[in-house]
């Protein structure tokens, strides 16, 4: 049982921590990325069915 | 002016006309053409006519993406068929296929049962840190394949029943899980891989083991195996090289502009999709046998130990050894009474 907590706990961890390192130095949106002076792009939003 | 001139002016002036009538609209045309930047612009028609077709359309963006302006191509089209054909039904396919597998052998074979019957006593298989690599293996892969199977089969089978909204929330939060449980499961992946390689080289009586059909069909058979038999090692194998070609695939997607083209991108999904499916199944049978497909098993898993005439029907060759080192260092307190 602590073994298994352990590993739902450092899962958690895991995944958070690699979000947040991704996102703050290796991702950027689409939307951020290819919007130039010329040609902005808006973000579609959370839900992907409606939008 | 004579009758002649006369006629021969209004001919001139008539050929005139019909030279010039098509030439009218040129004249604007070359100007604008200098004004209007628009001008040459596909119009909607067009566009949806080509759309039709099976033509490749590429055109010229003004975003700095140099993959953006190839709007179709015809490799794409049948990559979107493959995708949501093909692909769709080996997941379908594998998965009921497997669990209709599963539900025949229960029906024939039933929960396995310890022959011996329990012995009181219990025998340590699996220590803290292997059992926290198999979990947070287990834990990842398990959230992967849900929120995976729902990109494939959500659409179809929970968007009718849950609703656009719960579908849309459900979906965009199971793909943020999706993207980052990711490098969870490839740590659990490399530590089960460290722990557990060495138990899972191929030996000679593996082939006993498979020749006995592991004594999975029958009371009462039950071939030597080491701490892994030989279904256990094809499951860690499966796991270890469907595990990688799933994390390498699935840091490719999402890391496009590292995979290289469109082209590249289907490759990758294509291999993701299937070695999901396919691994999948392959761990719909391993939680089955692990847990209610055979009496003792779990506890292995759970609390690290493990009945000793469990262990004795099951890895016969293991117990020896186990049995031999803790003779060898004077009883070594290794096969404990159960509480
Ligand atoms: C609720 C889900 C699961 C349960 C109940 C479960 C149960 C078990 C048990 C009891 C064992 C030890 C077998 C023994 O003592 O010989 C084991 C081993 C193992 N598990 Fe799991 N497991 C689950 C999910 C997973 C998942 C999702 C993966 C991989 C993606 C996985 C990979 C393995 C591997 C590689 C081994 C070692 C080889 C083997 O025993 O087949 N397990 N599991």
């Amino acid at each position: 049982m602590k073994a298994f907590l352990a590993a739902v706990v450092v899962g958690i961890i895991v995944a958070v921590g690699s979000a947040q390192l991704l996102d703050s130095r290796f991702q950027t949106t689409t939307p951020a990325l290819y919007t130039t002076e010329g040609a902005r792009i808006t973000s579609p939003g959370d839900n992907l069915v409606q939008f | 002016m004579t009758r002649l001139t006369r006629l021969l002016a209004i001919a001139a002036f008539a050929a005139l006309g019909a030279v010039g009538a098509p030439l009218m609209p040129l004249a604007p045309m070359a100007e604008a053409q200098q004004v209007n930047p628009t001008a040459e612009s596909v119009t909607e028609d067009k566009l949806f006519q080509a759309l039709r077709g099976d033509q490749m359309i590429e055109g010229r963006a003004s975003i700095p993406d140099p993959k953006a302006p190839g709007l179709i191509k015809p490799g794409n089209k049948g990559w979107a068929d493959t995708h949501t054909g093909t692909i769709r039904a080996l997941t379908v396919w594998t998965m009921i296929g497997m669990v209709a597998l599963l539900g025949i052998f229960y029906a024939y074979r039933g929960r396995i049962r310890i022959d011996a019957g329990p012995s009181g006593r219990t025998i340590k298989r699996f220590g803290g840190v292997e059992r926290f690599a198999h979990w947070l293996m287990a834990v990842s892969f398990i959230l992967l394949a849900l929120t995976g199977l729902n990109l494939v089969l959500g659409r179809s089978v929970l968007l009718p029943m849950i609703g656009e909204g719960a579908f849309g929330a459900l979906s965009a939060s199971g793909k943020i899980v999706h993207n980052y449980m990711g490098w969870a499961f490839m740590l659990g992946l490399a530590l089960a891989f460290v722990v557990w390689v060495g138990r899972n080289l191929p030996k000679a009586h593996d082939l006993t083991w498979i020749a006995m059909g592991g004594g999975l069909f029958k009371k009462g058979v039950h071939p030597p195996a080491g701490k892994f038999n030989a279904g256990q090692k094809l499951i860690f194998w499966s796991v270890v090289v469907g595990g990688a070609a799933l994390s390498f695939t699935g840091v490719m997607l999402l890391f496009p502009v590292l995979a290289g083209t469109q082209a590249d991108w289907q490759l990758y999904q294509l291999i993701h999709g299937i070695a999901a499916a396919l691994l999948t199944a392959v761990i719909l049978a391993h939680i089955y046998i692990g847990s209610i497909g055979m009496e003792g098993a779990f506890d292995a898993m759970g609390s690290g130990e493990v009945d000793l005439n469990w262990a004795r029907e099951h890895h016969s060759l293991w117990v020896e050894e186990v049995e031999g080192k803790s003779a060898g260092s004077q009883g070594g307190g290794r096969v404990a009474p159960a509480e």
